[in-house]
Order: C-alpha cells, then structure tokens, then sequence
C-alpha cells in the first residue's frame, strides 16, 4: 500500500504530535524519518516546556525520558573574568504539572515516536525524502529514496526541521539567510548526578537552567547554555549566523573558550565529554502566514519558523508540539469537506494563532529586533560588571557614588545616556 | 582537545558511496570572504595552496554551509536514509 490520509516527513516533536493526533482520530498516517531512529539527526539546547505535551498526553512526565525538571533558572551577563546574575528558584517547578524538563533527544523522540505508532501511525527510518509529487500545483505524495518509494497521501506535513526540503525546494517559502538562522553547538559531559547537585546548587532530581550573554559568546549575538541532566550536563553556545562569519573566531572555539570561562569552568569541570553536535535554529522572528502551507502541504515545527526568544525564554520544541497539533486539526477538518487545496488549508494560521503558536510569535513580534542589538552582547553584560565590581569593592581613595560609577563603567562603551535609553524603550517594546 | 577528538564521540553510519555534499570548488576561487573557512562547527572546509578544500567525513548535517556560502557553490542535500550522523544523545 503506498496510499495514506497523511505522509509526515521528520519524527521530532512537530511531526510525531501531528502523526499522534492523526492516528488517535483513525486516519493512516506515516511518518518519514531519515535516521536510523527518530532523535539521530536532532538536537535542541536542552529545555521542554511542559504545557503542550501535557495537553496531549496528560502527566506525560510519569511515562517519558525526560531528565530533570528545572527548579532553577539563572541568567548572567559575563564578562572576561565576572559574572551578574539573576537567579530564580521556584519548589514549585518541582511539582506537577512542571514547567519544563531538561531533556536529551534521542531517547525522547524514541519514546515519543512509539506513543504515535502505539495509536496506529507507521513510522518508517532510514527513509529519507527526495522530492514532492505534483499534481496540477498540489502536492499529492513524496519521492522517497527507497525502491519504488513514491508514497501518495491526502496532504503532506514537512515536519523535518530547519533545512526543509520545501524551503530548499522554494515550495513554501524563501529559503534561509544567514541573518535568519543561529548556530549552536553543543557538547554532552557525562558527570555523576552528586557532583551535578554539588556544582549547581541542587538536590534530589532539581534541574537546573543556566543561560549566559556577552564573554560567553565574546560579544557576537547569541549566548551561552548549561543544562542539568541526570547525570550529564548539555553545554553550548548560540551564535547569530551572520555575525559569525565576519568576527573569524570559528563555533567549535568559542565554545571551548566558553567552558574555560573562570565562571564556567568550576561547573563543569568533572564533565567528560560523550558527544560533540552542532545545529541551525531559525530565527527568522515572525512568520509570513502565507509561507506556512500551500495546495497539499504543511509546515510545522522548525520548517515552519517557530521558535521565539525573549532572552528569558527560549522556546523551540514546545512551539513545535503545538504547531503539529494545529496542523492535525487542520488536516482533520479539510477532510471533512474533502479538500486539500490551498484554501481549503487556509485555516492554519488561524489554528496556529489559537493553538498559542502564532499569537505569542506575533505578540513578541518586536523581541528578534530587540535582540539585535549589538549592544546586549558586549557593552551592557561589560557595564553590569564593571558597576557591580564598583559596588562591591574597597579601594583606595573617596568612594563614589552610583552615578559616578556608572559614568565609569559607561568610558570607552560608546554608551551614551540616550542610547541607553533607546535600548531600555525597545527592550520594553520587545519584551512587555 | 582537537575538533576531531572530539568527533570520536559522535558516531557516524559512514556511507562510503557518493558524498551527499559536493562544492564547486572553481567558484570558491572568486570568493573574498570563504566564510565557509570559519562557519562549518567540524571543520570540513580547509584553505590549501590549491583554494578551498571540502572533506564530508566530519559533517554533522547543519546546514551552515549551504546558508553562509554567498556563492552558491554548495550542493547540499542529506545523505542516504540511515547514513551520517547519529546522535546517541542530542
């Protein structure tokens, strides 16, 4: 049989959620991953988000791999050899429902892909997706790379992350350029769960979160991670595409700049590394809804764009579980009325925005902007520093004032008052 | 510790067929910034006295290179279903 309801290229969370709901409602569905099994190919910071599986599958955390919830979210400006951070602790985080899990891929998407294919869907690895099918404009099935792999379905869902065949292929949308996308790269230390809780400050199965700007990066856009697993700690480094290319210093050396950070290293240091990984996020900020389907095609997840920053939160996975449930609801109602044209899809941006996807993308619409800014990566996490270290310190001669500190630490930063000011406002207009 | 001592962590199902990434190199000639040198996290893209050099062996499949080249000299697709990277952790 190579006819099905639905044909879902890529099992990450976005693909799997939409096959899952799919096969719950009765349609026949099949899920194409390229990797040996669903999580070889994918890699994210580290942090799920509980509300949309928890939508899906209530209490999904007394069944999934997932590694620790996070209790503790720290955020620090670096400097060359100091830190300031804002440091939030919550016992609640600790309880049912949660708010977020660190989590590692491989053994989550696994476990994920058996829930859709315990409700009926087919999963097949190893299968990698060459081109669409046509007809008349309409995607009608897929070339796979298997022999006599054409497989046909009502409505094909790219679900298969940020270098979608659909935005290589010009289906969609425009494809990516290097000021729409970051680089991560990460490494997995494994390092035993009491030393974990001892360098982190933690007990019990406490996760922590721990996100750094400026040195972390050496003032190029993006930022540095540390999260806790059980026993390993997923470390890494976001840089925007565009910026790295012209500063010279290549990913895989900031990152080792990074762990030998004085303010790092103690952290880290009983970590021995298991995996090296790297991989693009699209950051493009909000998507033109008109990129999102056409005539017998969905994008979710990844593919589509949504994922959202607000330097705070970093969400990815969670946008991506929701967008295929809203691509599943959409798929479900076109076929009642039978139609999988492009305006019998049209509803999906519509879905998304109620599914929470589109409506916080576009709430902070002004935050990829925002964070933009040259300034949040160098001048200010240098200016926090500098004035706390002012703060904090005695030295020889008249003690200053607030003010006077700050006008010192401002020297040499091409800050002036009405920059500061500027940036505050658009930090507001991003982020409120 | 060295890019590839670190790649000995990763594993990868090596394809011994085609590359699944080719470069026109002849392109690479013309290109000022070979931002390709710097952006690729594994290395692949080396400058020799005979211009740019490209290697699939480490590649983990971002897609780095196909987004930064400005020359569009990367054919870039995926490998076969089943070869390349597997991340045992992710």
């Amino acid at each position: 049989m190579n006819r099905f309801d639905a044909i879902i290229i890529g099992a990450g969370p976005a693909g799997l959620t939409t096959a899952l709901v799919l096969a719950q409602a009765g349609k026949e569905v099949v899920v194409l991953e390229r990797g040996e099994y669903p999580g070889s190919k994918n890699m994210f910071g580290g942090v799920l988000y509980s509300k949309g599986l928890h939508e899906l599958i209530p209490h999904f955390w007394d069944k999934a791999p997932v590694e620790r919830p996070v209790a503790r979210w720290v955020i620090s400006a670096l400097d060359k050899e100091a830190s300031f951070s804002l440091d939030y602790k919550n016992a609640r985080y600790t309880e049912a429902p949660y708010n977020a899990f660190t989590v590692l891929r491989s053994k989550f998407d696994s476990w994920y892909a058996r829930q859709a294919e315990a409700a009926g869907a087919t999963l097949l690895t190893e299968t990698i997706v060459e081109d669409f099918i046509y007809d008349q404009q309409r995607v009608v099935g897929v070339k796979t790379g298997r022999e006599d792999g054409e497989l046909y379905a009502d409505v094909v869902v790219a679900a298969d992350g940020v270098n979608s065949l659909a935005a290589r292929k010009g289906v969609i949308k425009k494809d990516l350029s290097p000021d729409d996308v970051s680089l991560g790269v990460k490494e997995i230390l494994a390092m035993p769960a009491e030393s974990i809780n001892r360098a982190f400050s933690l007990t019990g199965n406490e996760g922590a979160a721990y996100t750094f700007v400026g040195a972390a990066t050496q003032g190029i856009p993006g930022g540095g991670f540390i999260y806790t697993n059980k026993d390993k700690l997923s470390i890494g480094i976001v840089v925007k595409l565009s910026s790295l290319s012209k500063t010279g210093r290549r990913p895989e050396d900031l990152l080792e700049d990074f762990k030998q950070h004085p303010m790092i290293w103690p952290l880290i240091k009983e970590g021995e590394i298991r995996e090296y990984l790297a991989h693009l996020i699209p950051e493009g900020g909000q998507t033109s809804s008109k990129s999102l389907y056409k005539g017998g095609l969905l994008a979710t997840g990844d593919a589509g764009g949504f994922t959202l920053s607000t330097g705070f939160r970093v969400e990815g996975a969670n946008l991506a579980i929701m967008s295929g449930m809203a691509a599943a609801e959409t798929i479900k109602r076109s076929s009642r009325s039978r139609d999988f044209s492009e305006k019998g899809l049209s509803i999906y941006p519509d879905l998304l925005r109620q599914y929470g996807v589109l409506a916080d993308m576009e709430k902070f619409r002004h935050a990829p902007n925002f964070l933009k800014n040259p300034r949040l990566y160098q001048s200010y996490p240098e200016l926090v520093c500098q004035i706390s270290n002012a703060l904090f310190s005695v030295e020889p001669g008249p003690k200053k004032g607030i003010g006077e500190m700050v006008k010192e630490a401002r020297k040499g930063k091409q800050l002036s008052r009405f920059e500061i000011i500027k940036d505050i406002y658009a930090g507001w207009r991003g982020l409120a | 510790m060295s890019i590839n001592d670190k790649l000995l962590r990763t594993r990868f199902v090596v394809d011994s067929g085609t590359p699944h990434i080719s470069v026109d190199t002849a392109l690479c000639e013309g290109c000022s910034e070979k931002p390709c040198l710097i952006a690729c996290p594994v290395e692949c893209y080396q400058e020799q006295s005979n211009g740019v050099v490209f290697s699939w062996e480490n590649c983990v499949e971002c897609g780095t290179c196909r987004i930064v080249c400005p020359r569009g000299a990367v054919n870039w697709n995926y490998p076969r279903g089943g070869f390349g990277v597997c991340f045992r952790y992710g």
